[in-house]
């Protein structure tokens, strides 16, 4: 036999074992104030000063503030006049969403040199399943601080990066530090690291739920792994079962990759407004702003859309959803734009809209044609050459003249942000 | 309203209706056919209120009158009742509608005549005149460019025109849905009531209907524009359908006018080719691609799932290398309608219109846009 099949055989059980304990690294990167770190980076006289980055409406909250803000008291959700109480010389910058989601896909860029296993987890969040890598760059911490170095140097940004064995723990570990932390949890610590922490501090343990278990008499997570998990059962349900294992830190899920899942079956955008819209025209802007968004990442991706959704929630949070199926699938912006349009015209819209989303599902990936007639072949080359523009110059380059002057994109980006792929995105 | 009539003669009046009758059910009678009694004839009609039949069939009438009742449902019954067998029909109270056939007895709801819409009647002679086998061939090679798009709204019918050449009339039919276009021209007997140039857009529906009863004989077919309406008149047939309320595109700026490279195929080989080459396509909408070099044509497809496809074809050809692809249904739509051996496929480049005619000119062609390889 040929000595490698035999020193195959003896190596393989091993990998298996390996394979089955699930013996995982898990970094979480987690940006450190990344909107105002951002502002604070593109406008140096923002720089070592107290800001907090708000929304454009009149009844907006601060979304973020820098470390400087932080140090006087200023929390994300204080109002515009709580924020100037607490700290006087603060200084408020409307939020750019497309700068931070221009700086987002730059860090995801970065985190996919040292892993392909990225899973974008908020705009400013991302677990990176760095198991296979971490001979390639030497070690957690030198994958860690090599993420950070080439952030700092590559964006000027700073982050905290947790690493663990598995996506709870990293993600409380990226936490402990901040910011600029870099803290590497490893299973033998995971026990000593639970035992005093309050159970609110692990994600996935809100204010109401951590209000139940304290009723159970259960105030740190040493304790909820201590009690016994029939009783969680009982009383959470489904959740009582994960409830129990975040006591113990034990979480089996597992880094999943955008981009590596099925093909998309959906792309779509949906944006709140700042302020409820009740004008036809506003309404239409933006819905080909969504359109636009749809039709890049459709294109970006070669893939074309049969079927066309739009979805409008209310004022009042009632909503209502409509699709149409096109025989020519669609990517072109004005192309979904003209098929959302129709469907909007056939629902009944009396109340002010806080969110419109437009969608294209039935993808085909592939069969763009040529469309026949002059004024729309100059449609099909103009997004062509916008796409080219927008490739080199980043997605800000270029857009259309009833889009740019919106001064009001909505400040913040839910956690359901993801950079491509079908999730949805849903700012709240 | 009573009547007595064979099977086999209210069955083909009932099918011929079952296409046009409203499936969606809106509106509760347009579901229904009009059965109607006058001097020896029964009439039947249907309607969508955009397309309207009327037929007349041979019966025994017993008292005039007239009722309607579910189209679907009366087509299916009358199905079931074996051939030869003569069916006794009688409106009775609260428009129900009893039906006799041998031993079967059937009570069918109905609704009254009087709430049915009117289908205009073809009145006065006919406009002009074609032969059956023309139009029919006329439509074959144009309905299946007309665009299935409901936002197409001016493209979902075939537009029809009249060219005068000298003292010849000539009738054309052009139908686009945006990607690839059909024309047709032929001569006509009699005056299209249009001037030159001014043409009308006859729905996809409607021209689906006039296809189905070309193929019952040989009748000649009249033809009349009235009020937005075509109506067409064929043996005891009328056909009206409400026009397309839209400006047709200009067809001619789209017509090639320099296309210098030219390849000639065998039509039915051609076919076989692509037929073959786009089984390897999991796609809805399925691409060939043709790389063209000296006398050399290859045809391949290919799917990330599925593997790939490749055929040679040898052909004459000088010019310059290129690939171009297209879709290849939209070859093959054609390809089916091209009656003659050989066609030839005419193009600039790979981004701009392609063309394919029967290589001996004509009186039809097609135009069809690559896709983006």
């Amino acid at each position: 036999m040929p000595r490698d099949l035999v020193r195959s055989a003896f190596i393989t059980p091993k990998l298996k074992k390996q394979k089955i304990t699930g013996s995982r690294s898990v970094l979480h990167l987690d940006m450190d104030a990344f909107f105002a770190q951002v502002e604070q980076t593109t406008n140096p006289a923002l720089r070592g000063k107290p800001i907090a980055v708000v929304g454009n409406k009149k009844r907006t909250v601060i979304v973020t503030s820098s470390y400087e803000a932080r140090k006087h008291g200023v929390k994300t959700g204080m109002t515009m006049g709580e924020g100037t109480r607490a700290c006087p010389d603060l200084i408020f910058v409307p939020g750019n969403n497309r700068k931070y989601i221009d700086t987002s896909v730059k860090i995801i860029n970065v985190l996919k040199n040292f892993s392909p296993v990225v899973e974008v987890f908020s705009i400013d969040e991302a677990f990176v399943d760095i198991t296979g890598s971490l001979r390639l760059f030497g070690g957690k911490e030198a994958i860690g601080n090599s993420i950070k170095k080439r952030i700092k140097e590559e964006l000027n940004l700073t982050c905290s990066i947790g690493i663990a064995p598995n996506k709870l723990i990293a993600k409380l570990a990226s936490d402990m530090e901040k910011p600029d932390g870099l803290v590497i949890v490893n299973d033998k610590d995971i026990p000593g690291l639970l035992e005093e922490l309050p159970i609110e501090e692990i994600c996935g343990i809100g204010k109401k739920t951590g209000k139940k278990l304290r009723t159970l008499g259960i105030e740190t997570l040493g304790e909820l792994g201590r009690y016994p998990a029939s009783i969680l059962k009982k009383k959470f349900g489904i959740i009582g079962e994960r409830l129990h294992y975040m006591g113990l830190g034990i979480d089996e899920s597992p880094v999943v990759p955008m981009g590596d899942e099925n093909p998309a079956k959906s792309i779509g955008h949906s944006m709140t407004f700042p302020t409820d819209v009740d004008d036809r025209e506003d309404i239409n802007r933006y819905l080909l702003l969504l359109s636009g968004k749809v039709g890049r990442r459709a294109r970006r991706h070669g893939c074309l859309g049969h079927t066309v959704s739009l979805y409008v929630r209310f004022s009042d949070f009632t909503g209502i959803g409509k699709r149409h199926t096109v025989e020519n699938p669609v990517n072109l912006d004005n192309d979904i734009y003209s098929v959302a349009s129709k469907i909007l015209d056939t629902l009944e819209v009396d109340k002010p809209v806080r969110l419109l989303g437009v969608s294209i599902a039935n993808l085909i990936y592939n069969g763009k044609q040529f469309p026949l007639f002059k004024n729309e072949r100059r449609d099909f080359l103009l997004t062509d050459a916008m796409d080219n523009v927008k490739d080199i110059f980043g997605e800000d380059a270029v857009t259309y003249a009833t889009v740019t002057e919106w001064p009001s994109e909505a400040g913040v980006i839910s956690p359901a942000w993801r950079p491509n792929g079908p999730r949805r995105v849903d700012p709240k | 309203m009573e009547f007595k009539i064979n099977q086999e003669e209210l069955l083909k009046g009932l099918s011929r209706t079952q296409s046009i009758v409203e499936k969606k059910n809106t509106i509760k009678i347009l579901s229904n056919v009009l059965l109607k009694l006058s001097g020896k004839k029964l009439t039947i009609e249907a309607t969508d209120l955009d397309v309207g039949i009327r037929g007349s069939y041979n019966a025994e009438v017993i008292s005039e009158g007239g009722v309607t009742v579910d189209a679907k449902t009366l087509f299916e019954v009358v199905k079931q009742i074996p051939e030869g067998t003569s069916i006794h029909c009688k409106m009775k109270e609260n428009y129900w509608l009893e039906l006799l056939a041998g031993r079967s007895v059937f009570n069918l709801v109905g609704l009254s005549m009087d709430d049915y819409p009117e289908v205009p009647s073809f009145e006065g002679d006919a406009q002009w005149k074609i032969e059956p086998d023309v139009l029919k061939s006329m439509i074959d090679k144009t309905i299946f460019s007309v665009s299935h798009e409901d936002m197409r709204y001016n493209l979902s019918g075939v537009y029809m025109e009249m060219l005068e050449e000298g003292s010849r009339k000539k009738l054309r039919m052009v139908a686009t849905d945006g990607h690839r276009l059909s024309l047709v021209d032929t001569d006509i007997d009699g005056d299209f009531p249009l001037s030159k140039g001014v043409g009308v857009i006859v729905p996809r529906k409607g021209l689906m209907e006039i296809r189905k009863i070309l193929d019952e004989d040989d009748d000649t077919v009249g033809m009349r524009l009235e009020d937005n309406s075509l109506m067409i008149k064929k043996g005891n047939v009328n056909l009206v359908m409400r026009l397309v309320d839209g400006t047709f595109p200009d067809y001619k700026q789209v017509i090639p006018k320099s296309s210098d490279k030219s390849l000639v195929f065998s039509t039915e080989e051609f076919a076989r080719t692509l037929r073959r080459v786009s089984v390897v396509s999991t796609d809805r909408i399925k691409m060939v691609k043709f790389h063209i070099s000296t006398n050399l044509v290859e045809v391949s497809s290919e799917s990330p799932d599925m593997g790939t496809a490749k055929e040679e074809i040898s052909v004459q050809y000088s010019g310059d290398e290129l690939e171009i692809g297209f879709n290849v249904n939209y070859m093959l739509d054609i390809l089916n309608v091209v009656e003659e051996e050989k066609i030839k496929l005419m193009f600039l480049d790979e981004s701009s219109p392609g063309e394919i005619r029967p290589l001996e000119d004509k009186n039809y062609f097609f135009i069809i846009m690559p896709m983006k390889i």
